[in-house]
């Protein structure tokens, strides 16, 4: 029978300077704690050779293969088991990686519960379901134990946010949200022209949002089909903490965007890129927008977000494609693109930059120098192919904060949920990032938070 | 008038399904006290309808809605009660306490469970004092869910108690708790 006592220890002043004492005197071996495999714990049956970081996935269908193809990359991985309530999928990643390990030992699951409670060897988590699951299972997976890499969006309200940076804290977990350009060397360098003040003053900021979907969501259901059996697809289980509707195979194969219950808009289809790249450049990873200014269009493109500092970042609904293309700020072809302006100069960077755009050729000169530096002082890897994954990888085993970790990600997230906010009052907010609450807008507080369903919920 | 064309609709058996779901989703937004009764009537019965019952009534600021969640508490079953449970705890409703810890020793694991994280939700003293007493009897069928309960308040009082903190922290060290617990115990007892 265990003891938690606390009556006796708040009588005891004594007791607790000594446990202080303790501590002190035997320093970061105890109080900083370091990875050690779950194996070497003892919980569970050890699979992974050579102590490499075990891990499982959640959810892993197109874009998920995408990362876990560069999980399995890295030397210090093996990938043991993966859930996923359409056996299908599951059946496709079990494939995948026995065929590259040579073996048929990836464990197939269906109800994440179980994977979850069972699997106590897996260290890691690449969980990259719909949006709606993300933050709800990131939080069952540190509440067993694990690290986890979640995709984007990685919440679909405040409040789930908050429930996330909770949940690390409490376990000490390593988190870190596929904002991958975080972890690019192009991005990276625009970011470091800002820190360095290469580029003076910052006047502006510009974001760019998806080019499909509005920001005002559906709330209709599709027509009901018939129900597919529950070892080909558990519905319930793929609904999770969202509202019951009646089944139909379009949401199941990614015809969820853009319904309310499991999307955060064009807004967060891009801005939970986006808004990390830019708050982390301007030094704002840490907050929350607090002005959102109305715009009396369908998507917030050209919204003006303030920040307590006073910088400015505004929503760029440039379409990248060739019929009705209208750029200005972002090359064609360029998704998720960001654009800083300077007293002294401007850089612009999106996907498919082998370097960035800027005002002035020579700012690339010292190119290759400022992102060394960058890896030099922060020891975060961004050269080569999704370097995002090493740097989880690397925290993992020595506990440091990933460059996307829990707090930047609830942070710039909140920003994209309280434009959407905006959007959907259709009207202008003011947000206090330090209460994280509306300003006398109590309708605007009622969609900080939404009731989750059982047993799903979080 | 928008919330008692919303309430009709709910109330009404006859209604689309759909809509009385919709409109248990737009009071969740502009649901004034009125729609609180309405809303509550339906937790009892349809998984799906009382869930969206809850999700209308749990961002409602008037304190009435604790009330009705607790009454509704009697007689509430398997994922209702579990819903109702998770609501109070989001709503940090002490006086609901009693009521939550009756279920912290049911035989459904599921209704242990989140019992045990909406007590660590509230993150009171009253709370915690519920949780350590099944943590010393062992009379709970989910352990984790019993660890996370007590970590939450434990969290919860680094800010309004650091020596109780720190104490539960000691003790989760100590004691036969997954090495996971005992991990995050080790960082909360860093912090503190």
């Amino acid at each position: 029978m265990e003891k938690l006592d606390q009556k006796s220890a708040l009588n005891s002043r004594t007791s607790r300077r000594s446990f202080l004492q303790t501590t002190a005197v035997v320093g970061a071996a105890v109080t900083a704690p370091m990875f050690i495999p779950a194996k070497t714990l003892g919980r569970g049956n050890a699979t992974g050779p050579n102590d490499k970081i075990i891990l499982g996935g959640i959810g892993i269908g197109g874009r998920g293969s995408y990362d876990l193809k560069n999980f399995i990359l890295e030397e210090d991985v093996h990938f043991v088991a993966t859930c996923d309530p359409q056996r299908a999928r599951a059946q496709k990643v079990k494939e995948f990686v026995d065929e590259r390990y040579g073996n048929n030992d990836v464990k197939v699951y269906h109800n994440m519960f179980e994977f979850l409670e069972q699997r106590t060897d897996v260290d890691v988590v690449l969980s990259t379901t719909g949006d709606r699951w993300h933050a709800t299972a990131a939080v069952h997976a540190m509440r067993a134990g694990k690290d986890i890499y979640s995709e984007k969006p990685s919440s679909m309200t405040v409040a789930e946010g908050q429930a996330v940076v909770e949940t690390a804290k409490q376990y000490g977990r390593i988190y870190q949200t596929g904002a991958q350009r975080l972890s690019e060397a192009p991005f990276t360098f625009c970011n470091e022209m800002l820190r360095l003040g290469r580029l003076g003053e910052i006047k502006e900021v510009r974001a760019h949002i998806a080019p499909w979907n509005p920001a005002k969501m559906r709330h209709d259901w599709l027509p009901e089909e018939k129900m597919p059996a529950i070892e080909e697809c558990d519905w319930d289980h793929w609904l999770g903490p969202c509202p019951w509707r009646p089944y139909n195979s379009s949401y199941v194969k990614g015809g969820w965007r853009g319904f309310y219950d499991y999307h955060t808009s064009c807004i967060g289809e891009w801005g939970a890129h986006t808004f990390p790249q830019c708050q982390v450049a301007l030094g704002l990873g840490e907050t929350s927008g607090c002005e959102y200014t109305y715009v009396d269009n369908d998507s917030g493109d050209q919204m003006p977000i303030k920040f307590e500092n006073g910088m400015t970042m505004i929503l760029e609904r440039e379409n990248i494609y060739p019929e009705d293309a209208k750029l200005k700020y972002f090359r064609k072809g360029g998704s998720c693109a960001v654009h800083f302006l300077g007293t002294d100069g401007w850089v612009a960077c999106g996907d498919g930059y082998e370097r960035p755009d800027v005002s002035d050729p020579k700012m690339l000169d010292d190119y290759d120098k400022i992102v060394d530096a960058y890896i030099e002082r922060t020891g975060r890897p961004v050269r080569g192919s999704m370097r995002h994954i090493r740097n989880l990888l690397d925290c993992v085993k020595n506990r440091k904060k990933t460059v996307a970790n829990e707090v930047v990600m609830h942070r710039t997230m909140t920003t994209v949920h309280a434009a959407n906010i905006c959007m959907w009052l259709g009207r202008d907010l003011k947000f206090d990032p330090k209460t994280e609450r509306f300003v006398n807008d109590d309708e605007a507080n009622r969609y900080l938070a939404r009731a989750q369903r059982t047993p799903w919920a979080m | 008038m928008l919330e008692d064309k919303l309430i009709e609709t709910i109330q009404d058996e006859k209604a689309e399904f759909f809509d009385r779901m919709d409109a248990c989703r737009q009071l969740g937004t502009i649901g004034s006290k009125k729609s609180i009764k309405p809303l509550a009537s339906l937790l009892h019965g349809d998984e799906r309808l009382a869930h969206m019952a809850r999700y209308g009534l749990e961002t409602n600021p008037d304190p009435s809605v604790d009330k009705v969640l607790r009454i509704a508490m009697e007689g509430a079953e398997g994922r209702n009660l579990m819903g109702i449970m998770l609501s109070l705890g989001q709503r940090r409703d002490n006086k609901s306490v009693d009521l939550i810890a009756q279920h912290l020793g049911s035989q459904d694991k599921e209704i242990s469970g989140f019992a045990a994280k909406a007590l660590g939700q509230i993150g009171t003293k009253d709370a915690f004092n519920a949780l350590r007493s099944v943590f010393r009897d062992g009379g709970i069928e989910d352990r984790a869910g019993l660890y996370e309960g007590i970590l939450r308040c434990a969290n919860r009082f680094e800010k309004t108690d650091k020596e109780a903190a720190l104490q539960i922290y000691e003790n989760l060290q100590k004691g036969n708790a997954p090495d996971y617990v005992k991990f995050g115990a080790k960082a909360g007892a860093k912090r503190v």
